[in-house]
């Protein structure tokens, strides 16, 4: 028998090996049109404790500020913490800190599209919530950025929301929530 | 008169309520007040 992934047609899966798929799609959301904020909800449970979040495609309705865009886990606002570290394309540091602030700010935004990697480790769980990601912000004048934080308290969420800059709305593009094996 | 601001709960699409305009103000006023990158 092939040893997975390399499946043959017609090949019976056993529970072991299915129990091996390290990451598994838990749900994917299309971004709507001209929406300020996009917000999944049950996206988080028992079933995993740690999760990756992708935005990509989609584009913001304009280019302003950090062309970035905010993730923020149910109704909370206070306590977000992240360091971050990047280079404009122009080879010029760049840095997005998050000091006891009101979101995480770690998707990139701009007309060409909407793009995160986002790692978020234990939101589920009455624990405190560590993440890192990464993104791009595709422009001429942008930069590449990645870092790492948590949210400073114990709240259990279901639920994230991602928030465009103001004056800015998202169209389109797509959220994927995969969940990795506990 | 501004165009509402436009929320999505999964699949839905409709108008922030106010509770809901004050998340999205909070936020956006911090996203606001961040230092911009290369100015």
């Amino acid at each position: 028998m092939a040893t997975p992934p390399d499946f043959v047609a017609g090949q019976v899966l056993t529970a072991a090996q299915m129990n091996k798929v390290g990451l598994w799609l838990i749900k994917t959301q299309t971004i709507g049109t001209g929406v300020t904020t996009t917000t999944v909800t049950d996206a988080f449970s028992a079933d995993y404790e740690n999760y990756r979040i992708i935005v990509a495609g989609g584009a913001s309705s304009a280019n302003t500020g950090n062309n970035n865009m905010a993730v923020t886990l149910g109704a909370t606002t206070t306590g977000y913490y992240q360091g971050a570290v990047g280079y404009t394309y122009a080879n010029v540091t760049a840095t997005v800190p998050v000091n006891n602030g009101a979101a995480w700010l770690c998707g990139g935004q701009t007309t060409s599209g909407l793009n995160m990697i986002l790692d978020l480790f234990r939101p589920f769980a009455t624990d405190e919530t560590f993440m890192s990601f990464s993104y791009s912000v595709m422009a001429t004048t942008g930069y590449g950025i990645t870092g790492a934080g948590y949210l400073n308290n114990t709240t259990s969420y279901t639920a994230f929301t991602i928030t465009s800059l103001a004056t800015t709305t998202h169209t389109g593009g797509t959220v994927y929530v995969y969940g990795y094996r506990d | 008169m501004a165009d509402p601001i436009i929320v999505q709960i999964d699949d839905v699409e409709r108008p922030a309520t106010p509770e809901e305009l004050e998340l999205i103000q909070t936020v956006q006023d911090f996203m606001a007040s961040q230092p911009v990158i290369g100015a």
